[in-house]
């Protein structure tokens, strides 16, 4: 597997210290840390939506933390996914317009109204919503919409996908459901870098960063160990040697 | 989708969409108004001044002419393209009655005259030359709504009667500036009345395009030509019948400025309250990798479409309205031939207005760059948050701006009124002030009657102080050594002066003050010298002062002493009685007296000349003044109405958690009063000086290409201090009221819920 997205040294504001790790095409990977650790700083100097004060990123083998704004959000649009805690979507569009516009955007003409709009139906359909699509973002469940906002970060087939504590305002069942989405899309070859401080989500991921005071104290590896109370503890374990 | 996105957004903020259209199509209205009622009104005078033929040059003149020294005059000078000479009979107003109404009390010298041969046509009210018959006579369409009048009414002229066949329109002096009018019959009725008034000529002259009337008026005199009475130039026959609904348009154009600047505030917070509601959006939308110029678009597309819209309905309205505003304009001066010049005047009012609007959207939606994508996710909150609100800070101070626009637009209209209702604003017009005046003209032995009425004034117990001012026509002499003639008021100007645009009123010998279009004309300052001839005696005068004066052309002068006396033009005396109260009593007892006396003078009511003269357009601006406060205090309400509810919005987490720890409504809305009071004081303290002072430099410069120079507000302090604030306070109150009104729907646990 190849490199995907390499970070180098990274600093900010004192919230983060000389971070560096990689994370490899295809991997699915969890950063994980108690409150004020730096987890939701590190994934937006790593997405570009921040800039960080020193160091770098990698995409794909061209360095993108010396991006202009306007290249760095062209980057996002084209190249990632991202899906927040609060499922931010635009209120005056309905579910499926809010998933096509990232689509539309990108494409500006280049490719058919009707092409999108079949992409935007086929992953709602995977992700079980499709008869929602005319509604309100008000008329649907807190799961519904935030499985709606992994369609929109699916929709212009990004090498990766972020996402801050996409779990983090559902109850129990719909993290539950929306975890299992992240693992399919995960099984379909989709590179993941979560934020999350639920052991639960954080379970499912190949790999756990764990952050602390802004640098990593340590990683797990947890590819390729079969699901079940097995990997649980072997986890638990080490996050209590994290002192979590 | 960007179209879907703008029209979702449009349908979604409604009320935040119409107040932006709203203020678009308003300024946009005022603006396409303003540059069709101009331009319509200029186009229809000169409309009717080309179809009239209006002469470049126009001497009145009373007593007897010679034909054949002014035809010879004619032919000799090149410059000349036609010369006709008129009469005008001048009738006693109290001789004329219109449908049982008599002119006993006009101000106006009255009279009548037959259609000219070459030029200087009276025209109907279709801009057509009149043919009238026998027993038929055509009224000046002044008169037509002053009395009411209808065609086939009976006109009394004396003991003749005559049809009323229609109303004329007459190039020279169909504006109620021009003191005289003209009542048009056929010659063999003008023969008939002949002996019921005095008669005097108008010798006109059309010149050819390029000449220098200056010069031409000079060689006129130089050619010792008739020349008693006023010489008046076609430029000047412009100005007067453009300012009386000059200064209605003057009124409205500086109020579709203060609505544009207020427009633009009002757009700038509609916008502000937009962005501080979606900035998570933005946000996210720049999270997700869509460009900040991208975002922008989107918001200036919708704008764009907003400006289109309220363009479109401005220019509609305004073109619907302007028929109705003008309706006086056309009916004196007949329909504009600029119609298309006009709209597209208009139009492209409207799209400056339109370009403004958009460029200030544009500079505030340059904000949307300083929204961070992760501060907007991570819910940190607005793009002002944690900053004190201060008295001073940028959100007060643009409250305070519409305040003192608000109170701007309400004075400056208010103190135009005032001053043009003013008895003494006639003292910019070159008359002096008192309250009666007493002109003696177009008479024999002027000289001795003024002596004897001098001598009647002084032994009269009833009048206060009176002054008479003696008009003497004199050769000036210039510096370049050219020489051009002047009418010189001799007399005693302290009495009764004038307003001086520059310098002071002639006291000493030597001294002379000359009027704004003579000193322009001549090229003339303070201080300056001038050599007047006078009986082939020439002596030195120094320029002390410069007034402003439309009447008898314009081109006038005063001294205190003359050294020569020659004969007299005309005099004039001022008077102001002891007891105001017997002024109509006094009025009667003299016209009587001067009339059994044989001396032919006219006696007016000052107050009643300018109620005649200037009524029409006291009217219009009083209008203007109600709706300019009308619209103001409109503007203060929904400008105040919506800040309050930003400030409410923005401060919501705040408002929720004094509710939690025990504050009542009524505690956190006395809070925001307290922070307005020191806003709303400085914003009327500010407009009221800013009305008064900045507002009569603006009314003065734009009187000043009118005419009228040194132009001061005569300010009525209980409007201006008490009834505008006034309104403007509860306004403000009310508006401040409505805004907190979401207070009340702010719960307690919002703040413990992380609700922004």
């Amino acid at each position: 597997m190849s490199e995907l997205l390499v970070v180098k040294k990274l600093c900010k504001d004192g919230i983060l210290k000389d971070i560096s790790f990689a994370i490899n095409d295809g991997e699915m990977v969890a950063v994980m840390g108690p409150s004020g650790s730096g987890k939701s700083t590190l994934l937006y100097q790593v997405s570009g939506m921040d800039r960080a004060d020193s160091g770098e990123v990698w995409m794909d083998g061209a360095e993108i933390s010396g991006l202009s704004e306007d290249h760095r959000a062209k980057l996002r649009l084209g190249q990632m996914g991202f899906v927040f805690q609060h499922m931010n979507m635009l209120k005056n569009l309905n579910l499926i317009d809010n998933i096509r516009l990232p689509a539309c955007h990108l494409q500006k003409g280049k490719s058919s109204g009707q092409e999108i709009e079949q992409r935007a139906r086929m992953l709602m359909r995977k992700m079980g919503i499709e008869e929602l699509a005319g509604r309100k973002i008000t008329e649907v469940s807190g799961g519904q919409l935030q499985r709606a906002c992994i369609c929109r970060s699916m929709i212009n087939q990004p090498k990766i996908l972020f996402a801050d504590e996409p779990t983090g305002a559902l109850n129990r069942s719909a993290a539950q459901e929306v975890m299992e989405e992240f693992t399919r899309l995960n099984r379909e070859s989709t590179t993941i870098l979560m934020v999350t401080h639920d052991s639960r989500i954080a379970a499912r991921c190949g790999r756990i960063l764990y952050l602390l005071d802004g640098s990593i104290k340590g990683e797990l590896f947890l590819a390729g160990m079969p699901e079940g109370k097995g990997k649980e503890e072997r986890m638990n374990r080490w996050l209590t040697q994290m002192e979590w | 989708m960007k179209h879907r996105i703008i029209w979702n957004e449009i349908r979604g903020n409604w009320l935040l969409a119409v107040t932006t259209w709203l203020f678009m199509a308003i300024s946009a209205f005022m603006f396409a108004l303003t540059c069709l009622l101009f331009v319509s009104l200029l186009g229809s005078v000169d409309t009717l001044m080309e179809k009239a033929q209006t002469p470049d040059f126009l001497q009145i003149h009373a007593g007897g002419i010679s034909e054949t020294k002014l035809l010879w005059f004619a032919e000799e000078n090149e410059q000349i393209r036609d010369y006709q000479t008129l009469n005008f009979l001048n009738l006693e107003n109290s001789s004329l009655i219109l449908d049982g109404y008599s002119l006993a009390d006009s101000t106006q010298d009255n009279g009548v005259c037959v259609q000219s041969r070459s030029f200087d046509y009276l025209l109907d009210l279709e801009n057509k030359r009149i043919q009238v018959s026998d027993g038929e006579i055509y009224v000046p369409v002044c008169y037509r709504k002053e009395y009411d009048l209808t065609v086939g009414e009976n006109v009394q002229i004396g003991e003749n009667s005559f049809i009323l066949a229609g109303f004329l329109r007459d190039s020279q002096m169909n504006s109620m500036m021009a003191s005289s009018k003209r009542f048009l019959v056929s010659e063999s009725d003008y023969e008939r009345l002949r002996e019921a008034g005095s008669e005097e000529y108008l010798i006109e002259f059309l010149l050819w395009e390029g000449t220098d009337i200056k010069t031409f008026a000079t060689e006129y005199m130089d050619a010792g030509l008739p020349s008693n009475g006023p010489a008046i130039t076609k430029p000047l026959i412009r100005m007067m019948n453009a300012l009386s609904d000059g200064l209605m348009i003057l009124v409205i154009l500086l109020v579709s400025v203060v609505l544009l600047l207020i427009s633009m505030l009002c757009i700038r917070f509609t916008l502000l309250t937009q962005l501080e509601a979606d900035r998570k959006e933005i946000g996210m939308l720049k999270a997700i990798g869509i460009s900040k110029r991208d975002i922008r678009k989107l918001y200036n597309l919708k704008f764009l479409a907003l400006s289109g819209l309220g363009a479109a309905a401005g220019l509609l309205l305004a073109v619907l309205t302007e028929g109705m505003i003008s309706a006086h304009m056309q009916e004196l001066y007949g329909a504009s031939e600029n119609g298309l010049p006009a709209l597209f005047a208009a139009f492209a009012g409207v799209a400056l207005t339109e370009g403004i609007l958009l460029l200030s959207v544009r500079k505030t939606l340059k904000r949307t760059e300083n929204i961070s994508a992760v501060e907007a996710l991570t819910g940190q909150c607005g793009m002002q948050k944690n900053k004190r609100r201060q008295f001073l800070s940028p959100q007060y101070l643009i409250v305070m701006l519409v305040i003192v626009l608000g109170i701007f637009m309400m004075i400056l209209p208010q103190n135009l009124l005032s001053t043009i209702s003013s008895a003494q604003f006639v003292t910019y017009m070159g008359i002096g002030g008192g309250e009666i005046r007493l002109d003696i003209r177009q008479t024999e032995d002027i000289a001795g009657k003024t002596a004897q009425v001098e001598k009647m004034l002084a032994g009269d117990g009833q009048v206060e102080r009176f002054v008479a001012l003696r008009t003497t026509l004199c050769q000036a002499v210039l510096p370049d050594g050219s020489h051009t003639s002047l009418q010189v008021e001799q007399g005693g100007h302290t009495t009764f002066p004038v307003t001086y645009a520059e310098g002071e009123l002639p006291k000493e010998k030597n001294e002379i003050a000359i009027s704004c279009l003579c000193a322009d004309e001549l090229g003339l300052s303070v201080g300056d010298g001038i050599l007047l001839s006078l009986d082939e005696n020439i002596e030195e005068y120094i320029v002390c002062g410069i007034y402003s004066d439309i009447t008898n052309g314009g081109k006038t002068a005063k001294a205190a002493y003359l050294h020569d006396d020659g004969p007299l033009m005309w005099s004039v005396f001022y008077v102001s009685l002891k007891d105001s109260a017997v002024k109509d009593q006094w009025l009667s007892k003299y016209a009587k007296i001067l009339s059994d006396g044989g001396i032919n003078a006219k006696i007016v009511d000052i107050q009643e000349y300018v109620a005649d003269t200037y009524g029409q357009t006291i009217q219009e601006i009083r209008t203007a003044v109600q709706v300019a406060v009308l619209a103001a205090a409109l503007v203060m309400f929904v400008v105040v109405v919506l800040f309050t509810r930003l400030l409410v919005a923005k401060d919501r987490c705040d408002i929720s958690l004094r509710k939690a720890i025990g504050f009542t409504g009524g505690d956190i809305k006395r809070l925001y009063f307290l922070e307005y009071l020191p806003v709303l004081l400085t914003g009327i303290l500010t407009g009221i000086l800013s009305g008064n002072l900045l507002g009569e430099r603006l009314a003065g410069m734009f009187l000043k290409t009118l005419g009228a120079t040194g132009f001061r507000f005569l300010i009525d302090y209980k409007i201006v201090c008490g009834w505008i604030p006034g309104i403007a306070v509860i306004t403000v109150f009310c508006a401040i009221l409505l805004g907190l009104s979401e207070i009340k729907n702010i719960r307690a646990y919002e703040c413990c819920m992380g609700k922004e």
